[in-house]
């Protein structure tokens, strides 16, 4: 198992097609990767694949992408989390608060920790102490609160061997 | 429904040994006083003759048994019943909380639909308010201590989010544990440090127990949620006795008593099995709901509303219990349908608070099946603590939910598929965004009922009701509030709001909500049921007379259903050429049987015609096909639903005579 080949996917087919309704729409859609390189001045640092996601309501961008490639099992790890104003690119921060968890729906549990979100000169925010404790599927939670509402982006990432 | 072993002890059947005489721990089973109309409250106190009087206050079950207080001559003896003594409190309360009786035998008694503290005087006479809104929001359990200048009354008021303590019978109280308790229902003095006087409180939305000083200082929380030994789900109450704090561990079906002084927090025992049979008894405890301990340390009584019961228990040889290791099975609490149900194209959504979860059924087949479990327990957006109520639209792709333990309403997206097989789908449901309904109205926040009109539109309006206030909000697609439905003043205000439901009147949409309480006197309850129009003004009220403790509505076409929680019955109304809305009869009342119910709470007039009720205190849910009174299918606890199976399906019901003496359907 720790030779195993660890990968982040993309799931494409977590998400709701057209003919399914409003989810896909509302929810943002599937995580998908990014076309957009990494932030600049980090050409050193190994990095994962950029995924991102559009918020429910359409208010603001998720991209996400791991300083660790690939991201390990059962090891703490980072990653660059920027918000975006989807229409301008701009960093978004209409915000009052930001924080990202892991949960695995199917096995209703996530992380056991608490993520430091520390900001970066870039716009960014690094996100330290992620943990995917198990293989599977896991969805990343983008939340923010702005007053007394809540709004997610949510991107799915799938740990294999 | 699941059907779940809770934490299992002994049945505490060992011989009494009074206090004393050795070591000797308060659990063991000694009797039962039966045949109370949901008993919510217990205390010991002194009446007559006798030292140590058992106080029962009963929410009632109609006109032939009003709200109360019964009083017993409970003995530690297991071959005594406990006779009546006497009763107060007729024609005076709607709808008990609390009770505690203080050393001189003065009564003091909360009632959540007036929002008042009563008390009865020791020597009989008229009570007197205490304290009254807007000092108490919402007031639940309560204790007294001390007399005269030095006495303590303390009070949980889960609406207001704090508990209120009144000193040397001021009306005017100082709250305490503000921004700390969430929804706090038990409440007790215990005795602290170098003989400091505590308040220990127990909060059910949080599943933990709260120690402060007088000055409201926080001493310290411990526990979670969980149903493990020390852990706790939903504590309804909490007492000092022997040094201990005594918890009634609700959802755990037991009784937990933790250490106090330099180890508080620290489990010492537990005792109570959790009942499996309908009506199980004798030291098997189903949602024991408040306790009391005598002052002499030899009785403790437990409250179990949803089986119209005391328990009495006595002391027994040893510290703690001794474990049946065959029946020491541990899981998860187990799980009630109910309050609410909703659905959207061949999708049932159904509530189990204790789960902390909603479910997700298909009803394509004869009886619903489930195929997911929404969220879970938390404070993080995207989970539920003590899930209230939910509605399901857009063909089951859009459920809303609100939970009591975050004030939150929270918008989700169900990947369902109708057109394939049925199958279940743990990753069914995908968070989307919420509000805090605390935050957004700027006060403390009680959701109970969620509904929506024209959802999936820009004109979609979301319902939520406030218990804290006694009225509904309203938000528009955004989750912004843009007004609030309440009474106004012909109808007077709403008391006890509880379910609601969009009804139609020609092509305009209206808005029902049940006023549990409705506008009855004091010492006679009267439900309604209010009818806002689409400006949010009262188009009428309907149901007087007929209502004890209606709950859930359900309306389609010029339907209109709503279930009682005091008859155990099923009302039928029909909107009537110009739009008055008129009772035509109902069914059910108190039993296993078809058509035969025990607290029924959410109902469901689906598309298709069919009728579902859940049957909250039976664990199940029963499913009518209304036009012809035939029971269609059962579903829930295999023991609750094995007395439908056994009668034949398609039973007709027996036609009920409706309380105008008409023949009802």
């Amino acid at each position: 198992m720790r030779n195993s080949l660890l990968t982040l996917l993309a799931l494409t087919a977590l998400g709701c097609g057209p003919d399914e309704g409003p989810a896909a729409d509302e929810a943002g859609g599937p995580a998908t990767p990014s076309e957009e390189t990494p932030a600049s001045g980090a050409a050193e640092e190994v990095r994962g694949e950029t995924l991102e996601a559009g918020s429910s309501g359409g208010t603001f961008l998720a991209r996400v992408t791991p300083l660790v490639d690939p991201i390990p099992m059962n090891e703490a790890f980072s990653v660059s989390l920027s918000l975006l104003d989807p229409e301008t690119g701009a960093p978004f921060t209409d915000y009052d608060e930001v924080s990202i968890d892991a949960r695995m729906p199917a096995h209703k549990h996530g992380m056991l920790r608490d993520v430091g979100l520390t900001p970066q000169e870039d716009g960014s925010m690094r996100a330290d102490g992620l943990l995917l404790h198990m293989y599977g599927h896991w969805e990343l939670h983008v939340d923010i609160r702005k007053g007394a509402r809540f709004e997610r982006a949510q991107i799915s990432v799938r740990l294999q061997y | 429904m699941l059907v779940t072993l809770a934490l299992l002890l002994a049945p505490a059947a060992a011989p009494q040994q009074p206090a004393g005489e050795g070591p000797s721990h308060l659990g063991a089973y000694l009797s039962t006083v039966a045949g109370l109309a949901r008993p919510v409250a217990v205390a010991f106190g002194p009446h007559l003759e006798r030292p140590h009087a058992l106080f029962v206050a009963t929410r009632g079950a109609g006109d032939s048994s009003p709200p109360l207080i019964q009083v017993f001559g409970a003995e530690a003896d297991p071959d005594r019943s406990a006779p009546l003594l006497g009763s107060l409190g007729e024609g005076w309360l709607e709808r008990p909380a609390g009770l505690a009786v203080s050393g001189e035998g003065d009564v003091f008694v909360t009632d959540a639909l007036q929002r008042t503290l009563w008390h009865f005087p020791s020597g009989g006479g008229e009570p007197a308010a205490a304290a009254s809104a807007p000092a108490l929001t919402t007031p639940a359990g309560v204790d007294v201590t001390g007399s005269g200048d030095g006495q303590l009354v303390v009070v949980a008021d889960p609406g207001a989010g704090s508990v209120k303590l009144f000193r040397a019978g001021s009306p005017s109280p100082e709250p305490l544990g503000e921004g700390i308790l969430v929804r706090p229902r038990g409440v007790c003095f215990i005795d602290g440090p170098a003989g400091q006087t505590q308040i220990a409180v127990c909060d059910s939305a949080t599943h933990r127990i709260h120690v402060f000083q007088l000055d409201g200082t926080h001493v310290l929380g411990f526990s979670q949620l969980g149903p493990h030994p020390s852990l706790l789900s939903g504590p309804a109450d909490l007492e000092f006795a022997d040094g201990k704090l005594f918890v009634a561990d609700r959802e755990n079906h037991r009784v937990q008593a933790f250490h106090s002084g330099a180890s508080i927090g620290e489990l010492a025992y537990r005792f109570g099995v959790h009942a499996i049979r309908p009506g199980e008894g004798a030291g098997a405890l189903h949602y024991p709901a408040a306790l009391a301990v005598s002052e002499d340390g030899a009785l403790l009584a437990l409250a179990e509303p949803m089986d119209d019961r005391v328990q009495l228990f006595g002391r027994a040889p040893g510290a703690e219990p001794v474990e049946d290791p065959s029946r020491a099975a541990i899981g998860p609490p187990a799980a009630h349908f109910g309050p609410d149900i909703s659905s959207s194209g061949v999708y049932v959504a159904t509530v189990s608070p204790e789960s902390h979860q909603i479910q997700i059924h298909d009803l394509r087949g004869k009886e619903p099946a489930k195929i997911s479990d929404v969220a879970s327990f938390g404070t993080r957006f995207g989970m539920y603590r003590t899930p209230r109520a939910t509605w399901l639209s857009s063909g089951g792709q859009a459920l809303l939910a609100v939970d009591e333990g975050n004030s939150r309403l929270t918008r989700s997206a169900l990947r369902v598929r109708p057109q394939e097989p049925l199958n279940a789908d743990p990753e069914l449901a995908r968070h989307l965004d919420g509000v805090d309904l605390g935050a957004v109205t700027g006060r403390p926040f009680w959701p109970g009922a969620v509904a929506a009109l024209a959802p999936g539109t820009n004109n979609e309006l979301i319902l939520v009701t406030d218990r804290a206030t006694d009225s509904v909000l309203m938000l528009d697609k955004d989750l912004v509030p843009i007004g609030t439905l309440a009474g106004d003043e012909e109808t007077g205000p709403i008391r006890g709001v509880a379910g609601l439901s969009p009804a139609t009147l020609g092509v305009a949409s209206t808005i029902l909500v049940v006023d549990s309480g409705g506008h009855g006197a004091r010492g006679a309850p009267q439900g309604r049921v209010f009818e806002f129009g689409p400006s949010g003004a009262v188009l009428r009220t309907f149901g007087e007379g007929i209502l004890v403790e209606p709950d859930g509505v359900t309306a389609r076409e010029n339907r209109i259903w709503v279930t009682d929680r005091a008859t155990d019955r099923i009302e039928r109304f029909e909107r009537q050429p110009g739009g008055a809305i008129e009772h035509v009869g109902g069914f059910g009342g108190r039993g296993l049987g078809p058509g035969e119910f025990h607290d029924p709470r959410g109902i469901l007039a689906m598309d298709d015609g069919r009728l579902i009720v859940l049957d909250h205190g039976n664990h199940r849910g029963q499913i009518f096909d209304p036009d012809h009174l035939t029971l269609i299918a059962g579903f829930g606890g295999r023991l609750y639903i094995e007395p439908l199976k056994s009668a034949a399906t398609w039973v007709p019901l027996q036609p009920k005579s409706d309380r105008n003496g008409d023949q009802g359907r």
